[in-house]
């Protein structure tokens, strides 16, 4: 059903939207019209007035000159009885022509002031007429009677006759009159007709259909969803037809909302988190969860309960200063925790993501919340469990690290720092750790990651060992060290690998020590037997692999007997000692000299063209010389040598060797206990 | 014999070998016509025309088989015009040649001499080349007018002035009878139009009396001057109005506007002038026969023909059908047609009175637009304004 309602608002506009400007540009259509046509128009009366005035006045020239001939033909022109006719004959004609022309009168004068004939009836005989023109072109205004009149005359010189037109103003002004009322009328009754079809085209294609429409509008607006009849395939049934189009959407997408507002408010009463919205510092909604955490029930909270009371002191600068954000516009999104007050007195601990909104129309703030209380407990408890942790880092004295799949460090403890010379831990977490402590062997060579134990086994889910390898400090030095890395699994998968260091630099020297004295004499500090075995044999191994040749020296000392037995056994060892740096001297470092029993000693040289065994001897011989040429020498040092040479050409054994070298040493020692003897 | 004699024989004779009859035999008697031209002196050139006009009939004429059946045979004198000679050349044609019918010679005074003699006979004459009053002032039974008279000439004029608003008038004319007959109508007619005859004095000699008259005239300041006078005294009158930078607002001259090679003789001076013409070639003029007139005469003389040569051919015309009605040639028959005839023949309307006077017939006014002939009156037979 159709509400009846006025439209004001069109009504006022129609009139001052169609009527005014519709009149306004019909009175101005009117002027122009009449500004610019009145013009032309009287032109063209004007003209075509004159035209026939001109005419008139013609054609009674015409009748003259006709008369004129017929009596000049008959040569009667001078007869005046038949002039008299003629001439009166020729009047009546003139009068004649004004019935012709709407109108128009006609005259005959003699000169400007005696009428001899008149088309109409004149108010006197004797005009008092200007001096009609002899040129025939000029139309003259003239008073005639009191009333103003367009003359045309001619004149008729044969009778001295004027031939007089003319037309009252009122006359010739009256088309134009006529027209401008007529355009005046017609303008008005155009505009009139314009306007009112207009209303009546507006009323019945707009207004009418419009009323449908707010009728319509506003039953939806009450909830009553009704469609309007399309009638019509313009504007206003197009809007028509988008307002059904509007009003089914609507009805869709209410019952989604419908449907959409029981989802998510059984997702809001069911959600296992809090959810609230505040509005002027007090709830406005809570769902069930929300007043769970807080030991209340909803309609305690939606009781006017303000917000700020569920915060612990401590926090509630946090508390607002986060709504304050979100009402102003500074942050749309918040998310931040504080310490909140159960009913129960009991302190919990919330984590708020909030967000601003509107509610009916004013800011708001919403929030979910979560009760983060057992969370942060066992997040203490982690916190404390990884300060354990770190403090037991940091406290061991190996080196600990971790890597990622990468190879990248993931953590490093003091130690490791300390011993690889880093004053932080950012200069090596996050890099790949082999190479930056890893890179080279302790021969200077690189050591590819891919053969990089360290990483690559535990990455393999295997652990791995080794005490042979350096690691590299930060200043480039490098270090001993023993490492051990074991894989690290996370949810049953490697993820990466610790690995523990030791620098073993002490260790190595300590190592070095047993082993040195393992291998070499006490009090000489040379090489003993075993040591001078073990190294003699990897320099004949040398020897052959690079085509050397050797000579061994096996040497005993003469007379230590007799000096351990006259002089004690310091003085004999003394003298060994003595012997010792003697063969020192002569010998190179590089060579290997050993005492390899009592009094015997045994030296392993390299030899050449340029240093050849009897070279070395003789330096040998000369050393002794010198020491025993020194002042306060109770005896002197004698040697017995024999030398054998090794050619890797033919190979021997050290044993050979040595034993043909105690042989020529023994025929040596003999040949000088017989020429001891024989002396 | 004197000399003017032999040699008028001598083209007496041209003109008989010339005649197509001259080689048609002896069988049928010639219907011989005589009449004098002046193919010297100062009716030359109007009197050409008469000559063209009358042998175009002539040879029109033979085409349809003559004269009642008789070849008809122009004899043609010269006379010089000479107005001692025409008298003699006429008794001669009608005595000594016995020529059945005369016809007139070129101008009033010629004419009034020619019929003094063809009265004397008997012989009926229609006056193709004059207009001049006197003629018909002696009584004479034979003579009859083909022209407008002499006074009406310069009416149409004198009109379109008083129309015009234009006030006074000059008349200069030389004096001999035709032109004196034309002053007097002006100074008549004026009179009738309201307007003022300021001057008007005739003169014998133009050469030696125009340019002082023409000063006179000036002196009074006219709106228009009126010469009557022949072609020289024509084209004198210009001659001097260009050399005194004068030139009133109207200026009217006889005969002379009316030849068709005016313009070219006068030069700028033509523009304007108004002339009096009895008729004009004009194929819009509606008189009958007047078109194939104009274009026989072109193809006949191969000039355009004036006037002079269409009033010639008109009064051969009247003859023929004065003959042809009396289907005799006898003089009394003829002349009791013509004065009672009342016809148009291809310049106009022909009426005589009792004198045999023209009555029914009246001048044209042409006057010299950009170098055409304009007829400006009657304004009925107008093929231009007039301009002033």
């Amino acid at each position: 059903m159709l509400v009846k309602r006025e439209l004001p608002f069109f009504r006022k506009k129609i009139l001052l939207s169609i009527l005014f400007p519709v009149l306004t540009m019909g009175v101005i259509l009117s002027v122009i019209v009449i500004r610019y046509l009145t013009p032309p128009l009287f032109s063209f009366i004007e003209e075509r007035t004159e035209s026939e005035l001109r005419l008139a006045s013609g054609l009674g020239l015409e009748i003259c000159e006709g008369h004129m001939n017929y009596l000049m033909e008959l040569r009667l022109e001078n007869d005046s009885e038949m002039t008299a006719s003629v001439q009166k004959e020729s009047i009546e004609e003139i009068k004649a022509i004004s019935k012709k022309l709407h109108k128009v009168n006609l005259l005959v004068t003699e000169g400007s002031l005696n009428v001899l004939g008149s088309s109409i009836v004149l108010p006197e005989k004797k005009l008092r007429l200007q001096t009609l023109p002899i040129n025939e072109a000029s139309i003259i205004m003239q008073e005639m009677g009191g009333e103003r009149v367009r003359t045309h005359s001619m004149y008729f010189p044969f009778w001295q006759w004027h031939i007089v037109s003319f037309i009252y103003e009122k006359d010739f002004l009256m088309p134009i009159s006529l027209a401008k009322k007529l355009i005046y009328l017609g303008t008005f009754g155009v505009s009139i007709v314009v306007v009112f079809t207009l209303l009546i085209v507006f009323n019945w294609l707009v207004t009418i259909p419009l009323k449908r429409i707010i009728s319509a509008t506003e039953d939806t607006a009450k909830g009553h969803l009704k469609k309007i009849e399309v009638k019509r395939n313009d504007e206003i049934g197009q809007v028509s037809i988008a307002y059904n189009s509007m009003a089914e959407s609507i009805n869709t997408i209410m019952s989604e909302l419908r449907e959409s507002e029981d989802k998510f408010r059984n997702f809001a009463e069911q959600s296992l988190v809090g959810i609230n919205l505040i509005q002027d510092g007090v709830f406005k909604y809570v769902n069930p969860k929300f007043a769970d955490i807080f030991g209340y029930t909803v309609e305690e909270c939606l009781n006017n309960m303000k917000a700020v009371e569920l915060v612990y002191p401590d926090d509630l600068a946090i508390v607002e200063e986060h709504i304050r954000r979100r009402l102003s516009g500074e942050a749309t999104q918040v998310q931040y925790e504080f310490r909140g007050i159960r009913k129960t007195g009991e302190i919990i601990h919330v984590e708020i993501f909030g967000s601003s909104s509107l509610f009916n129309g004013k800011p708001a703030v919403t929030a979910t919340m979560l009760d983060i209380t057992e969370r942060k407990k066992a997040e203490d408890a982690l916190r404390r469990s990884e300060d354990q942790i770190r403090l037991l880092l940091n406290s061991t004295v190996e080196a600990i690290y971790g890597v990622d799949l990468n190879g990248n460090c993931t953590f490093c403890n003091n130690g490791c720092l300390r011993m690889l010379g880093y004053k932080n831990s950012d200069e090596l977490i996050g890099k790949n750790i082999h190479r930056q402590i890893h890179h080279k062997r302790k021969d200077g060579t690189p050591f590819p990651e891919e053969e990089c134990r360290m990483i690559q086994s535990a990455i393999k889910g295997e652990g791995a060992h080794a005490d042979d390898e350096v690691l590299w400090r930060a200043d480039g030095t490098s270090f001993p060290a023993e490492y051990w890395s074991y894989p690290q699994y996370s949810n049953g998968r490697v993820n990466g690998a610790v690995v523990t260091f030791l620098d073993i630099t002490e260790r190595r020297r300590a190592d070095e020590e047993i082993r040195m004295l393992a291998i070499s004499d006490a009090l000489t500090e040379l090489y003993n037997r075993r040591g001078f075995i073990t190294l003699a044999e990897q320099q004949i191994k040398r020897a052959n692999r690079i085509n050397k040749t050797l000579a061994l020296f096996f040497i005993d000392i003469d007379g230590l007997k007799i000096v351990n037995d006259t002089r004690g056994h310091e003085e004999g060892d003394r003298l060994l000692i003595n012997a010792a740096n003697i063969l020192k001297q002569t010998f190179r470092e590089s060579d290997i000299i050993a005492r390899i029993g009592g009094d015997e000693f045994a030296v392993l040289a390299a030899v050449n063209a340029s240093e050849t065994s009897e070279i070395v001897l003789s330096r040998l011989t000369e050393h002794i010389r010198s020491h025993n040429a020194l002042p306060d020498q109770q005896y002197e040092i004698s040697m017995s040598i024999g030398t054998a040479i090794y050619d890797p050409a033919i190979p021997c054994s050290l044993d050979d060797l040595m034993s043909r070298a105690d042989q020529l040493m023994y025929t040596q020692k003999k040949e000088k206990a017989n020429r001891r003897n024989q002396a | 014999m004197k000399p003017t004699l032999i040699k008028n024989i001598i083209i007496i004779i041209l003109c008989l070998y010339l005649s197509p009859l001259s080689v048609s035999g002896a069988e049928t008697k010639p219907v011989r016509i005589g009449a004098t031209v002046s193919m010297d002196g100062k009716f030359k050139e109007p009197s050409s025309m008469i000559q063209g006009g009358y042998k175009l009939w002539e040879s029109q004429v033979n085409k349809r088989g003559g004269l009642l059946g008789r070849p008809v045979q122009l004899v043609l004198y010269d006379d010089k015009s000479d107005e001692k000679l025409v008298s003699q050349l006429y008794e001669k044609l009608i005595k000594e040649d016995k020529v059945d019918l005369v016809l007139s010679p070129y101008g009033t005074p010629l004419t009034l001499l020619a019929s003094e003699v063809s009265e004397k006979h008997g012989y009926v004459m229609l006056a193709s080349g004059a207009s001049g009053e006197k003629i018909w002032k002696r009584g004479y039974k034979n003579v009859f007018g083909m022209y407008a008279t002499a006074d009406r000439y310069f009416i149409g004029l004198l009109d379109l002035m008083a129309r015009n608003g234009l006030k006074s008038v000059a008349v200069l004319y030389e004096n001999s009878s035709f032109n004196i007959d034309v002053a007097a109508g002006v100074e008549s007619w004026a009179k009738r139009f309201g307007l003022k005859v300021a001057f008007n004095k005739g003169y014998k000699s133009g050469k030696t009396d125009l340019p002082g008259l023409l000063s006179e005239a000036r002196a009074v300041n006219p709106d228009g001057i009126m010469l009557s006078a022949y072609p020289a005294d024509g084209y004198l009158l210009l001659n001097l109005m260009e050399k005194a930078k004068y030139r009133p607002k109207v200026v009217g001259i006889t005969i002379a506007p009316s030849y068709p090679n005016f313009h070219k003789e006068a030069g700028n001076m033509a523009e304007g002038i108004f002339g009096p013409s009895q008729w004009e070639p004009d194929e819009r003029i509606p008189f009958p026969g007047t078109k194939n007139f104009i274009k026989d005469y072109k193809l006949f003389t191969d000039n355009i023909p004036t006037y002079h040569a269409g009033s010639a051919f008109a009064s051969c015309q009247i003859i023929e059908k004065a003959i042809i009605h009396n289907n005799l040639f006898d003089q009394k028959k003829i002349r009791d047609f013509i004065s009672s005839y009342d016809t148009v023949t291809v310049i106009g309307r022909f009426k005589v009175d009792p004198t045999g006077k023209q009555i029914g017939h009246n001048p044209l006014l042409i006057q010299w637009q950009n170098g055409e002939k304009q007829i400006v009156y009657p304004t009925t037979m107008q093929t231009a304004p007039p301009k002033f």
